[in-house]
């Protein structure tokens, strides 16, 4: 069996591609014509040398849609493509990596949810160390929140390698900048899309996965209320991060926030029609809501994914990315003296 | 609004103007973002804007804590207090009630809340030298009649109170006459009261107390359970009111709460405040608790005078026979402690406990 | 240059008008001058000039470029910064060191558990001079319930002026204290007081200009943010857009200026299906705003901390205290308390309250091994 995929933004491209030639083309032409065509002439001259022109129309038709359309590809085709141009990153987190069909996938935007201190930074924290430690590939870190520490990203990194040398060596791969509202997100965007990246040995074509953490402390300020420009300002986001994904082959890691509603169930925040922006969500709970209980265990939940069954749910615990030790000796390095 | 007076920039006041914007709130409570819209113009014109308001608000610039503790800025006086009447209370809420702020007196009927706010009252018609604001005070009663005569009591005791008064002083004030007394059955005629009649006197520097007697009557018997989302918004609302008023006119509030009995789970959990072996609470809940500055909690304890402080046995002609407690559960300036007082004829007094007492009676 | 048109910021109406005459990216206005773009566009001389200077600024413009840092220059950073210590040695250690600079903290609690008396400690202990491991920065305190009273203020910074003289006795330091004094603590700390939430947006907008002419500031308060924001709002949504517009030109002022920026917040009931739980006020949307969040509360007769989220550090509880002195360890008066737990006539409740607590401590030791 042949499926067909279409995909909607070629098609877009050919259809603007498509119309706009030929209006100017009659445009053009027909101008020409009137100006060439005498006062004498008769009708049925004006309806041939009409005709003449729309069977040229069509011919330029034909050679601009075997130009632009799109033609069907058959699922093998797609798969080798796919299997060529995408690359699953790994989280670094078993379970995480088991809920996403073993890692985040290229060319794709997931999404993050979770109630505060539900554990969302940390799993981008985790999952930047990890591309950058383990896979060698270049991050791009876009902070929102404050939420960014790299001395946390120095502990993740310091359980995966030894020596300073590759703790330092992951850490340069991880890029950040600051933004603090939806304009400079967007130009942060735009710069990283047009090639604006920082130079870096390897070239920008080592990126890999580029986290935005987070997209609801940008946006919440510009949506509600009687501002209609926020929601253009979401599609844009949306259409930015979606074309990054697509254009770069990279991985796309968004947080975002969850709406309680009056029965106690959560849904992800900034409405519906963000809600179609990620191709996969992942929510974060805490595993006893209880305030007094500080495990750091967490229940992860796969709301949305094209690969695996929905609801799927995998516990992990927050501190798995490093080992406590580590943290201990920080720790007590870092107490200023007139504490005691 | 006239905005003519801000130092706004030609093209952005047209636009104000054009957008027909009414006040300087509305500007502050709409984003840059809403602000561009509606008023097509720049980013950069609109921080311009912003900035023009904001500084047209806050005009007063930064004070040091410097300033406020000598006493250099008379908007924010916090060298003032008001008295209580009595040295030794003074001394315990080191010197008194704050201007500004809503202090609260919770305790169990009887405990003696309304004997303190009537010595306040009077208490704050002396001049600032023995303690007072020089100006009367607003009695609002919500649930029993105010005690007038009580009041005439104290009155004519007053000297045997305050014998460091000298008595051309106190005799040129007539205590009596500057006691407003309002009744409020209920929240309507409370909100009318607070909001409209109260900021008229006080513009006219009549009064520079307001004792509500009793806060929690109002809102216990109004609302039932259901409700409390409601009672929460008008608790909210009428903290708010009260807050402005005291802030304005530098007036301290005094609100009398009661208790409930601290049984249930949910309510020791909603802030214990540390006074688990107390078994009672201030009534009306976290939200009213926002609310409050200081808040006091009085109650009267089985012992008398004389048993525990025998040596105060040849005094007694000017205390009370029962032994009562005030204690702090939570002020920004006083850590939790208390303190003795008793209630005699002529009014409230505290009995100067040392610690090794206090610490005693604790555990009896 | 490829940058759409539709995506920048300039007034929307300019931005359609732009886009209806084909200005759809930014390299379609390149080499436009201001006057053929007025023309084309529509729009005023003036309005053109402006779209020119935001789509191209000059060069040495700030802002103009982003700016990239490798996470090793912010861990460089963020081991140059020093951390403003409350002087309970256990909080501290929750923290990391104490408070941050650079970032923001929100503190929850209930009323009378100690808010107001952090925020106080912590704008003295900025304070503190640099060889004795302090920030030595200024603070700015924004008092929006009334709370801040200079009194309370005079005991800290004497009891914080005590602890750095015993200090000096022990190690020695010569001079290093004549430029902290009582009055020097005082002056240093600005005082803004808010009472609704027009002024405090109001002031928010000028804390840039503030914070420029005082460089030295490192601590910034704002107590409490709930107040002003949880009376006066009929529609919840423009609470939220205002509160979160606030909260964002905090943390980039935290961020920008290097200052330690603390919000602190009531607590409030949330009714669930079949039990109550305290919780933070304001929504559950603002717990994102800020990137740590510390709750105060009681348990039995012993105030806890317990930092319930982080991104650097464990989420943890310690018990703290607070004397005549400010803020303090348990354990240098452990003494009294467990004189005044056998004092106390119903001292179950706190007993187990220390039972619990000493089984979490055991569950977090079994997780480090």
């Amino acid at each position: 069996m042949n499926y067909v995929f279409v995909s909607s933004h070629l098609f877009y491209c050919t259809i603007t591609f498509h119309f706009f030639p030929t209006y100017k083309i009659v445009y053009f032409s027909s101008h020409k014509h009137n100006s060439h065509m005498k006062k004498d002439s008769s009708f049925t001259d004006c309806i041939s040398s009409f005709r003449t022109l729309s069977l040229t129309l069509v011919a330029i038709n034909r050679v601009l849609l075997a130009q632009y359309a799109s033609f069907p590809i058959n699922g093998a085709d797609l798969y080798d493509e796919l299997l060529s141009s995408t690359a699953i990153l790994s989280t670094g987190n078993e379970s995480l990596d088991k809920l996403l069909d073993s890692g985040l996938y290229t060319g794709e935007v997931t999404e993050l949810i979770g109630s505060p201190g539900s554990g969302k930074t940390q799993v981008c924290l985790g999952v930047a160390a990890n591309v950058a430690c383990e896979l060698k590939r270049n991050v791009v870190y876009i902070d929102s929140t404050g939420g960014l520490s790299a001395s946390r990203l120095l502990e993740i990194v310091k359980s995966k390698v030894s020596t300073a040398e590759q703790q330092l060596d992951a850490l340069r791969r991880i890029y950040v900048t600051e933004v603090f509202d939806i304009f400079s997100m967007l130009k942060v965007l735009q710069t990283l899309r047009t090639g604006g990246f920082p130079e870096s040995p390897s070239g920008s074509s080592s990126l890999k996965a580029v986290i935005v953490d987070s997209v609801r402390a940008v946006l919440l300020p510009v949506i509600g209320g009687n501002q209609i420009e926020g929601l253009s300002l979401m599609m844009q986001l949306a259409g930015e991060l979606r074309m990054i994904s697509r254009d770069f082959c990279v991985a796309v890691l968004v947080t975002n926030h969850v709406i309680r509603e009056s029965n106690g169930a959560v849904k992800p925040g900034l409405g519906r029609s963000w809600s179609h922006v990620p191709r996969t969500r992942i929510l974060l709970q805490h595993v006893n809501s209880e305030m007094t209980t500080q495990n750091g265990l967490r229940r992860a939940t796969l709301l949305k994914s094209s690969r695996q069954p929905c609801q799927i749910s995998e516990e992990f615990c927050l501190g798995s990315w490093n080992h406590h030790k580590v943290v201990k000796e920080a720790k007590e390095d870092s107490i200023p003296e007139e504490a005691h | 609004m006239d905005w003519d007076h801000l130092e706004l920039k030609p093209s952005v006041l047209l636009a104000v103007k054009r957008a027909k914007i009414q006040s300087t709130k509305e500007i502050l409570s709409l984003s840059g973002l809403e602000l561009q819209t509606l008023l097509k113009l720049s980013q950069d014109d609109v921080l311009h804007l912003q900035k023009i308001v904001a500084a047209s608000i806050r005009k007063t610039p930064a004070i040091t804590a410097l300033q406020l503790h000598q006493g250099e800025c008379p908007s924010f006086d916090q060298t003032t207090k008001l008295s209580l009447g009595c040295p030794i209370l003074d001394k315990f809420l080191r010197g008194g009630l704050p201007l500004v702020g809503i202090a609260e007196l919770a305790g169990e009927s009887s405990a003696g809340k309304t004997q303190i706010c009537m010595q306040l009252c009077l208490s704050v018609q002396y001049p600032q030298k023995y303690g007072g604001l020089g100006a009367g005070a607003v009695y609002i009663c919500t649930e029993d009649a105010f005690p007038a005569k009580r009041l005439q009591q104290l009155i004519s005791l007053q000297h045997r109170l305050r014998p460091e008064v000298p008595v051309d002083v106190m005799r040129s004030i007539a205590f009596g006459n500057n006691i407003y007394i309002e009744h409020a059955g209920d929240l309507e005629s409370l909100n009318m009261c607070v909001s409209k009649r109260i900021p008229i006197l006080m513009s006219r520097g009549l009064v520079r107390l307001v004792v509500l007697d009793s806060v929690a009557a109002l809102f216990r018997c109004e609302f039932e359970a259901k409700d409390a989302i409601v009672k929460a918004k008008h608790l909210k609302t009428l903290g708010a009111t009260l807050h402005n008023l005291s802030s304005s006119f530098k007036t301290p509030i005094v609100c009398v709460n009661q208790v409930t009995a601290a049984v249930d789970e949910s309510r020791l959990m909603e802030g214990s405040f540390g006074i688990l072996e107390k078994k009672v609470l201030p009534a009306l809940g976290l939200t009213w608790s926002s609310q409050v500055l200081i808040r006091l909690m009085v109650s009267r304890t089985h012992l008398s005078v004389q048993d525990r402080f025998p040596q105060l046995t040849n005094h007694l002609w000017h205390l009370g026979n029962i032994l009562r407690t005030m204690e702090v559960i939570f002020a920004p300036h006083i850590a939790q402690s208390f303190c003795f007082y008793t209630i005699a004829m002529d009014g409230v007094r505290g009995i100067q406990a040392n610690n090794a007492e206090q610490a005693s009676t604790l555990n009896t | 240059m490829q940058r759409e048109v539709a995506s920048l910021a300039l007034a929307p109406t300019i931005k359609a008008k732009l886009i209806g005459a084909g200005f759809v990216r930014v390299g379609d206005l390149h080499e436009v001058s201001a006057a053929e773009l007025r023309i084309e566009a529509g729009i005023s001389l003036q309005e053109s000039t402006e779209v020119l200077q935001t789509v191209f600024p000059r060069s040495h413009e700030k802002g103009s470029e982003t700016r990239w840092m490798k996470a090793t220059e912010i861990l460089e950073q963020e081991k140059s910064c020093r951390s403003i210590s409350t002087f309970c040695a256990a909080l501290d250690t929750v923290l990391g060191g104490g408070i941050m600079t650079g970032k923001m903290i929100e503190i929850c609690g209930t009323p009378g558990v100690g808010k107001t008396q952090l925020c106080i400690q912590l704008a003295v202990n900025t304070q503190i001079p640099a060889s004795f491991g302090g920030v030595e920065g200024h603070s700015v305190y924004i008092d929006t319930e009334g709370s801040f009273l200079v009194d309370r203020v005079v005991d800290v910074a004497e009891a914080a002026l005590q602890h750095c003289k015993q200090q000096h006795g022990k190690t020695g330091q010569l001079g290093a204290l004549e430029n902290f004094t009582l009055e020097t603590i005082l002056s240093n700390i600005f005082f803004f007081r808010c009472h609704d939430y027009v002024e405090l947006l109001a002031q928010v907008h000028l804390l840039p200009d503030f914070l420029f002419k005082h460089p030295k500031v490192r601590f910034l308060v704002v107590d409490s943010i709930a107040y002003p924001f949880r009376h006066e709002f009929e529609d919840l949504s423009v609470r939220t857009r205002l509160l979160h517009g606030l909260a964002q030109k905090l943390l980039q002022l935290a961020s920008q200026h290097n200052i330690a920026i603390v919000l602190t917040n009531h607590m409030t009931i949330r009714l669930e299906q079949n039990n109550s739980a305290l919780v933070p006020a304001l929504g559950e949307s603002w717990g994102h705003v800020s990137p740590q969040r510390l709750v105060l509360y009681w348990q039995g007769k012993q105030r806890f901390a317990s930092l319930t989220k982080s991104s650097r550090q464990k989420e943890q509880m310690v018990p703290f205290q607070i004397t005549s002195h400010g803020f303090h360890d348990v354990q240098l008066f452990q003494s009294q308390v467990t004189a005044s737990i056998s004092s106390a006539t119903s001292n179950t409740t706190t007993v187990n309250a220390r039972k619990r607590c000493r089984v979490e401590d055991d569950d977090e030791h079994e997780d480090c091994l």
